[in-house]
């Protein structure tokens, strides 16, 4: 019996060990990013230590004084603001008589918004360049936001998944009190809802501030460059170099990007962690 | 007269509900509708990136399956695909049962296995091209430590390490920190009785695994690595574009379609060609699609 709990201990510990030892490769790259921005230039290219020698803050000042930093962080603010405004909006609308009504064609209706799920955004992309070039949108950030106004059809599922959970009573009851189908989802679905709506809003946000994709395709010029578009051209080299790449301000910039999903992480892991958990389940 | 009026409140029901859908319909139409049916048109035009275009039948595809590039993107794009869903998958089972363990500070672990996911992947790109850099990197700099040989390997550029590097950065990605919570809730509905069972039989813990905890989380490890399948191919851009550029490097290995689409669009400038491989990534998506409905229909259930 002892053997036996001494072995068990064992393992315990072992698997604590490997819990350990994953968590310091899952971690790794953030390390690197945050000691490469205390670099200085001649450091990160010829050493690859940890502890930066001569720590120094000249790579964030670089950022600020040779950038439109805010402009960019403006960008990213307002597209992740109103696409996140707008999909809640529109998606949750359009969630609202899928999950909680009866009428014709809504099998066909969910059934298309399952199907449009699966097509992959750059698979129109090309075509959707040359839509909003013909209206004069390209080079802004309206290709982005103005969609959002149209329900994604993911954030339309994952309201609907959440809409169904609440109980039907609370619509007869309603409905027992003089509400109309409408009046039901303002008077009493949308309050109750609150939580679902931070959840979706968060996801929705931490999805824009990363995105890369779209904002390559349809943004040109410096005045509407988004941060992770800046990361890689703004910052990518030294000023009167073209030859050399700036790392450390890269990984200044990187520094300052991480940090804002961390921190909603630590005040908001209950509501990220739940709606992750529903969004990967169906 | 009662029937009637429950008509009229019928109608007046489902006129509300054609309302609130009605943000969606036109998102679908102008979207997606429409650039499908455009993508398709293009396609079959010379059209260039300054909007110059005239009508050239198939002569896009014709040149599209001459081309070598063409063929080797799309074996990339699928094999790009297939290993990440399942390097993502194993991985994320991996942590989802190291953080079910009932053991201290987990909450902090989660929090380290988690983070990267929610990192710009253009950050963890860059990162991980110095990381697996060949003068200063940190992994070179690692093994010359343990082996104590001057280690100088170019990961990034030599064709044997470079698909190494790159299935390794997709374990950083999104798709792997929520494959990762929802294994975690799905691994916590096991019943305790059948490792209970287990333990009575002497059973250790890989035929635990494999007797117990692979049957009982089988559909969602299924249908998590298919829709991950399309994270995959949508998520690769962002991915491999600041990691590998546009021409995939080295020769090509790591040059999926999206990339190839963008080098042929902007690039090329051969707008028309791009829409012709994008009806190309389009049919693959859907040709994964339909895997994914065929899984789901078996694995999960649509209630009504």
């Amino acid at each position: 019996m002892h053997a036996l709990k001494s072995k068990k201990r064992s393992t315990e510990i072992l698997i604590f060990i490997l819990k350990i030892f994953v968590a310091l490769i899952m971690f790794s790259p953030i390390i690197w990013i945050f000691s490469g921005s205390f670099k200085e230039i001649m450091e990160f290219t010829t050493s690859p230590g940890i502890i930066p020698k001569n720590p120094t803050l000249e790579n964030f000042s670089y950022i600020f004084n040779n950038s439109n930093y805010f402009v960019y962080v403006r960008n990213t603010v307002l597209l992740m603001g109103l696409t996140t405004l707008g999909t809640l909006i529109s998606s949750s609308l359009v969630a609202y008589p899928l999950a909680r009504m009866d009428f014709p064609g809504k099998r066909i209706i969910f059934a298309i918004i399952v199907g449009t799920m699966m097509i992959p955004n750059i698979a129109l992309i090309i075509p959707q360049y040359i839509m909003f070039g013909k209206i004069g949108w390209l080079d802004s950030l309206l290709p982005m936001i103005v969609p959002a106004f149209f329900a994604y059809p993911y954030n339309v599922f994952l309201f609907r998944q959440f809409f169904r959970s609440i109980p039907k009573e609370l619509d007869e009851a309603a409905t027992i009190d003089g509400c109309n189908k409408a009046g039901i989802f303002f008077k009493v679905l949308v309050p109750i809802s609150k939580p679902v709506f931070v959840t979706i809003g968060m996801l929705s946000c931490v999805f824009w501030w990363n995105e890369l994709t779209q904002p390559v395709f349809y943004i040109n010029s410096d005045k509407w460059r988004t941060l992770t578009i800046a990361l890689m051209t703004t910052f990518m080299y030294t000023s009167g170099n073209a030859f050399v790449i700036n790392w450390p301000s890269i990984m200044a910039a990187s520094t300052l990007m991480i940090v804002p999903p961390m921190i909603l992480y630590l005040f908001g892991s209950k509501f990220l962690v739940e709606g992750i958990k529903t969004s990967g389940l169906k | 007269m009662p029937s009637i009026k429950l008509n009229r409140k019928n109608l007046k029901n489902n006129l509300t509900a054609y309302a609130f859908c009605l943000p969606w319909l036109i998102g679908f139409i102008c979207f997606t509708l429409f650039p499908i049916a455009f993508m398709f048109a293009t396609s079959l035009t010379n059209r260039k990136l300054n909007g110059k275009s005239s009508f050239v039948g198939l002569s896009n595809y014709s040149a599209m399956f001459k081309s070598e590039n063409f063929w080797n993107s799309c074996k990339v794009t699928i094999f790009f695909t297939i290993v990440m869903m399942a390097v993502t998958t194993v991985w994320a089972v991996i942590m989802a049962m190291l953080l079910n363990r009932k053991q201290k500070f987990n909450g902090i672990f989660q929090f380290f296995y988690f983070i990267p996911s929610v990192v710009p992947t253009i950050s963890l790109a860059y990162a991980f091209r110095t990381i697996f850099g060949k003068d200063a990197g940190l992994l070179n700099y690692i093994i010359s430590a343990f082996s104590g040989k001057n280690s100088s390997i170019n990961w990034m550029y030599d064709p044997h390490t470079v698909y190494l590097v790159v299935f390794f950065v997709t374990l950083f990605t999104y798709n792997t920190g929520q494959m990762m919570l929802v294994f975690r809730s799905s691994l916590n509905d096991v019943p305790r009785e059948l490792y209970e069972a287990c333990d009575m039989d002497g059973a250790g813990a890989f035929r635990k695994f494999a007797t117990v905890t692979l049957p009982m989380i089988s559909p969602i490890v299924l249908f998590n690595a298919v829709t991950g399948c399309i994270s995959a191919l949508n998520g690769s851009f962002a991915l491999l574009y600041p990691l590998t550029g546009e021409n995939g490097d080295p020769n090509g290995m790591t040059q999926v379609l999206s990339l190839l689409i963008y080098k042929e669009a902007f690039s090329n400038m051969k707008v028309g060609y791009a829409s012709a491989l994008s009806v190309v990534l389009f049919f693959i998506a859907c040709l994964f699609g339909i895997i994914i409905f065929a899984f789901s229909k078996k694995t999960v259930y649509y209630e009504n």
